[in-house]
This record gives structure tokens, C-alpha cells and sequence, in this order.
């Protein structure tokens, strides 16, 4: 593999290659910012670019637009509160709070630390483990996805806010609006009233988008009208003289980025779960285990680690099965795999020998060097950056509004998009009036598909094995899955138990 | 409303309610796939239930009334702006993109009080202008398509 290696580094002496790097970061990263638009839509423009260009350079660029389109997305969703992917609606959280209290300059350093790093250690996965990966990653069925969803489910407690029977309330609406359109087992409609536009279902981006954009900028708005806030942090004096980096984030943050960035590894390699589940469980577990769980949602720094270093170590986990098993596991992945095919490049094992074995390995050497240079530019833009959370709310409104809707349109070329994330605009705002909490929403949102169509597959698999238990029992990944849940979800009840005894 | 009692006890009803219909909804549909719903929608009754028995709980705050962070009637500057945006979004969908963004800017602009035309005049421009050359020249939008005048703005 060393040589491999070698080989693969000597092909960024190309100036196509080192181009095709550079306009996949600058790319990636301006992609992200726009709401709606994400890495799949802009990793789907480049295709027709990358016709006449190598194979090296031309999935280097689509990689490296795949990583930092994930953290372009938390740019917006830290300073204005307007995630530009699913993937960084955790990172709104604690990013904006912490941009509300004049730290929007720490606030983007540490989306980036916490990106590259997660970036990092997700492309060292990709590069040392990616054949032995893969073979675990096929170990995966309907019932070890319908678990790793149930898992997604536990992070609901973590996420429900203050009034418990709300958060849980608004979770379960978040899965009964999954369920809306085609059973994905059955071909039955359900909740489309007739209308074939449903049938597809609801996509969670326009939910995400009403959810956090036009319900922030309904809430700004109120605040500017009524006098009590002209710009998005508290005191714009303040806003800028906060620091990049306070002293002791370092050791403070680096246990939380090294598990949040293996937790992402591990949730993005196994397919349909992706970055956005990723980020929410490592959120949730980060917050779990903390010493200080009061902290998240106020502007906590780990928080926004925790998210952060998952959601992009996914992405490079996520592109293990891409080119060990040739099993897209998200949209993105699934254009990846069209562009693989395109220049020829066929995944499998044959990958990993001879020739191809340089391209690919130059490939994920690609998806690393974008991090480190995402990192440079986004530290050295921090400050530059910072600066959107002093423009007048005023004139930011209008334009989130304006980029919303054509970023919603751009989804699907469809204006029913755009009615989706307004009315959802519309519910999040009477959501934020009686005290519900959008984030289980979404989760709910993103989980149904999963939960219920790999459940339901799990029981016709299991009838034809004996029932669900034999089955279960045969399946050592789902026995492991489900003491990983039982741990976490009866870790923090013993653990409390034992500190009392031991007061006590 | 009642001022007796906290405004969660009317917005649990208002749930079951709307609970209820989601299980009769859910019982209409045909074969398994009603399984899921009917059980969501099951779940979600009870816990509208418990925000009612909440809300029946809470005691009202010693200068008798309940601090609500944030009231419904309250909040008319969001409800006009929504209003705003659900003009813009007409006039999006039946005139063009690029004739209702300018108006929306402009009028929203006014609406919160950019006292400068020169400064709401300047956003407008640039940003439409670099919103075109964005979604229209760069990733070729089909947004032509949208609107009675939309294909006036197809760039060729």
C-alpha cells in the first residue's frame, strides 16, 4: 500500500490535479452556504466539467466538493442560523448561540478545527481500512439499519428541550411526516390526498430549511420591529472582539472530536445513514456523557466539536462501501458512482491492484488534502466571515428569504418545494411560540424512512427464518448494535445510581 | 382565553384533535401500511395528552399571569413579514423570479425600516445580479420556466 501511496502522492504534481482540488474546496465551500443547494448538486454540475479531465483529478474535485459542501453548510447555520445541508442542522444548536453572544469568529474556528479534523480522520479511515471496512459494511441489512435508526431515535432525548411531552410530540410528528407518500413496501399512498406531487413523499431539506431560515427570520424580524435587536449578536459592539481560539479549546474539545470523528466514520460507512444522523447522535452522546449537559444549546464549544468533526468524518466513511462495494449509500455517493463509472473506474477490488490502485489511492489522498486546505481557508476567513453576523437584520431578512426560495426551487425545479419549506416556515415560528423544539422534528424527518421501510423489510426477512427473534440472534452486528443502544440508553440511569450510593 | 388556565391546556386539545383525525386518516389506508401511522399518530394523543395534563399542573406566575416567552398575539411584525413572503412567493410562482425578488427586497427593505433608497436600491441590485449569474449562467436553473414573463430572463 506504501507504494500505492507514493505513486498516488507524485500525481499532485499535476497542476489539473491541484486545479481540479482548489475549485472542488472554493467550490464545495460556496455550494454549502447556499440553503438547499448541497455537495449532490454541485458535485452533479461538475460531471459535465470533468468530462476531458483525468481520472485523478476529476474525482479529486468531486470529493473534495463532497467534504467541504458539508461544511459550507455549517458556515450559514452558525452565523445566521440557516443550515445549508441536513448535515449541519445540529451545529445550529450551539453555533448561533455562540455567534448571538459576539463569538461568531470562535464560533466559525471551531466548525473548522472540528471539520478537518473530523475530515481527517475520516479520509485516514478511507485510506487505511476502506477493503476491510467494506467487508463489514455488507454484514449490513434491514435489521441492523432499522437499529442504528432506532439508535438515531434515542437521540431524541437528548434534543427534547425542557417540556419533555412536547419534544417527544414533535419527534413522532416528524415520523408521521415521513410516512407521508408511497409505502415503500406496499406501493399504498398515504396522507397524499390525491395529490400526485406527495407521492414522492416530503425531502427533508425544504423541512429543514422552513424550519430554521424563514422561522429565524420571522423571529428577527419581530425582534427588529419591536426595537429589542437591530443585528444577530446581542451586542454588535461586542460582535467581533471575540477570539479565534480561547485558551484550553484544545484539550477542551479533543476527546470530543476524536470520538465524534470515529462515531461519523462508523455511522457514514454503513449506507443510507449519512451525515445528518451522524451529527445528531454524536451531538446527542457528546451531550449525554458530559459533565455539563446544561452547556448545549447555550453556545457550548463542544457542542459544536461534536457535530462538527462527525458530520464530515462521515462523509469520508460514507465513500468506503462507494469504493470497496460499489454500494452508494446517499445521493451524493450515488452521483459519485456515476462519475466512478464515467471515467472508468469500476469499484470493487480491482480498485485497491495495479494501476488503479494509484488513482484511487490519489483519490483519497484528494479527499484528504481538500480538508487541510478547507482548514487554512476557513481560518484565515474566520474573521471575514464574522463579519455577516453585524449586517443589519434589516437587510438579511429579505435576503435569506430570497436565497431560500430559490435554493428550496433549485431542489427539484419545483415550486411545491418552495410551498413545503413555507409552511413549515409558518410551523416552526408557531412551534417557537408554544415552547416546541424544531431539532426532533427533523430528526423524526430523517429517521422515518429508514426506521419504518427497514423494520417492516426486517419482518418479512425474519418470517421466512423462524421469526424475528431467531433472526435477531443470528445476526451478531445486530446483537452488537443493540447493546451499544441498551448502554446508551441505560448508561447515564446507572451510572447516576452509583454516584448516589457512593455520596450516599 | 382563559386566563386561569395555561395556554397548553388549549394547545393539547387543539393536538388531540388533530391526533384523531391523523388516526382515522391513518385507518383509511389500505393493507400494512397503515400500521405505522395509526401507531405514530397513537403515541403522539398521548402525548398530547400529558401537555394537557401539563398544562392543567402549572400554576399561574404571582402577578397572575403566565410569562409566556412568546405570544401568538404578539407576534403581528412576523405574521405581516409572512404575509410579505407569501405574496412574494405568488408572484414568484406567476409572474418570474426575477421581477418579484426585486419588488420583495424593495418593499421588505421598507417594511423594516432601511430609511436609505440608495442602500435598499444597491442590495437589491447586486443581489439579483449575482443570483442570476449564480443559479442562471453558472448552474443553469430551469427557473425560465416559472412565471408568465419567466421566460423573458432565459439565458441563452
Amino acid at each position: 500500500m506504501m507504494a500505492y501511496l507514493g505513486a498516488a502522492l507524485a500525481s499532485f504534481a499535476s497542476l489539473e490535479v491541484l486545479i481540479g482540488l482548489f475549485v472542488g474546496v472554493v467550490g464545495g465551500m460556496i455550494i454549502g452556504i447556499i440553503p438547499g443547494l448541497g455537495p449532490s448538486v454541485g458535485i452533479a454540475l461538475l460531471i459535465p466539467i470533468s468530462f476531458s479531465m483525468s481520472p485523478t483529478a476529476a474525482l479529486v474535485m468531486m470529493t473534495a466538493m463532497y467534504t467541504t459542501g458539508v461544511y459550507g453548510g455549517s458556515i450559514t447555520a452558525v452565523l445566521c442560523h440557516t443550515p445549508g445541508t441536513a448535515a449541519s442542522a445540529a451545529t445550529t444548536m450551539d453555533g448561533y448561540e455562540l455567534t448571538k453572544q459576539g463569538h461568531g469568529m470562535e464560533a466559525i474556528t471551531v466548525v473548522t478545527v472540528a471539520s478537518v479534523f473530523g475530515g481527517l480522520v475520516g479520509a485516514i479511515c478511507l485510506i487505511l481500512f476502506a477493503p476491510i471496512l467494506g467487508r463489514i459494511s455488507l454484514m449490513f441489512s434491514c435489521l441492523e439499519y432499522f437499529l442504528v435508526a432506532c439508535f438515531g431515535l434515542l437521540v431524541v432525548s437528548g434534543l427534547t428541550g425542557e417540556n419533555k411531552a412536547k419534544g417527544i410530540f414533535s419527534a413522532l410528528l416528524g415520523l408521521l411526516i415521513g410516512c407521508v407518500g408511497m409505502d415503500k413496501i406496499s406501493g399504498v399512498p398515504r396522507f397524499t390526498f390525491g395529490q400526485l406531487w406527495l407521492e414522492d413523499g416530503l425531502d427533508s431539506t425544504p423541512i429543514l430549511i422552513g424550519l430554521f431560515s424563514i422561522t429565524q427570520v420571522l423571529y428577527l424580524v419581530d425582534k427588529l420591529l419591536k426595537g429589542t435587536g437591530n443585528t444577530i449578536v446581542d451586542d454588535p459592539a461586542a460582535g467581533l472582539q471575540g477570539k479565534r481560539w480561547t485558551k484550553g479549546n484544545t484539550k477542551k474539545l479533543a476527546p470530543t472530536m476524536l470520538r465524534s470523528s470515529v462515531i461519523g466514520s462508523f455511522i457514514g460507512f454503513i449506507p443510507a445513514a449519512g451525515c445528518s444522523i451522524a451529527a445528531w447522535i454524536s451531538y446527542s452522546i457528546s451531550k449525554r456523557i458530559s459533565k455539563t449537559p446544561e452547556e448545549y444549546g447555550k453556545g457550548s464549544v463542544i457542542g459544536i466539536a461534536a457535530s462538527e468533526a462527525a458530520n464530515n468524518a462521515a462523509c469520508g466513511g460514507a465513500m468506503i462501501p462507494l469504493f470497496t462495494l460499489g454500494i452508494p449509500g446517499s445521493p451524493v455517493t450515488a452521483i459519485l458512482y456515476g462519475a466512478m463509472l464515467m471515467h472508468g473506474l469500476q469499484p470493487g477490488s480491482s480498485l485497491f491492484k495495479g494501476n488503479q490502485a494509484v488513482t484511487t489511492y490519489a483519490i483519497f489522498l484528494g479527499f484528504l488534502f481538500a480538508n487541510l486546505l478547507m482548514g487554512v481557508i476557513g481560518v484565515s476567513m474566520a474573521k471575514q466571515m464574522a463579519k455577516i453576523c453585524l449586517v443589519p437584520n434589516s437587510l438579511l431578512c429579505p435576503i435569506i428569504v430570497a436565497l431560500a426560495c430559490i435554493g428550496t426551487f433549485a431542489l427539484a425545479n419545483s415550486m411545491e418545494e418552495v410551498v413545503i419549506m413555507l409552511a413549515f416556515g409558518v410551523l416552526g415560528y408557531l412551534m417557537k411560540i408554544f415552547g416546541f423544539e424544531p431539532a426532533p422534528l427533523v430528526l423524526g424527518v430523517v429517521l422515518a424512512d429508514i426506521l419504518e421501510a427497514n423494520f417492516r423489510r426486517a419482518l418479512i426477512m425474519a418470517a421466512a427464518k423462524g421469526g424475528l427473534i431467531n433472526y435477531f440472534f443470528s445476526r451478531p452486528v445486530s446483537i452488537i448494535i443493540f447493546i451499544i443502544i441498551l448502554i446508551f440508553a441505560f448508561a447515564p440511569a446507572i451510572v447516576r445510581m452509583i454516584a448516589k450510593k457512593v455520596n450516599a | 382565553m382563559n386566563k386561569k388556565l395555561h395556554r397548553d391546556v388549549f394547545l393539547g386539545i387543539i393536538l388531540a384533535v388533530f391526533c384523531f383525525v391523523c388516526i382515522y386518516l391513518s385507518l383509511q389506508i389500505k393493507g400494512d401500511a397503515k400500521v405505522v401511522p395509526t401507531a405514530i399518530s397513537a403515541l403522539m394523543a398521548v402525548c398530547s395528552l400529558i401537555i394537557i395534563a401539563n398544562g392543567l399542573k402549572a400554576t399561574p406566575a404571582e402577578n397572575g399571569e403566565y410569562p409566556y416567552a412568546m405570544k401568538f398575539s404578539n407576534s403581528k411584525y412576523a405574521w405581516i413579514f409572512m404575509a410579505l413572503i407569501v405574496g412574494y412567493f405568488f408572484m414568484f410562482k406567476y409572474i418570474a423570479y426575477w421581477i418579484a425578488t426585486p419588488i420583495f427586497l424593495i418593499v421588505s427593505q421598507k417594511y423594516l425600516k432601511v430609511k436609505s433608497w440608495k442602500v435598499n436600491l444597491l442590495i437589491t441590485v447586486i443581489y439579483t445580479v449575482l443570483c442570476y449569474i449564480m443559479f442562471v449562467i453558472i448552474l443553469k436553473l430551469p427557473i425560465y420556466r416559472i412565471g408568465i414573463l419567466g421566460r423573458f430572463f432565459r439565458y441563452v
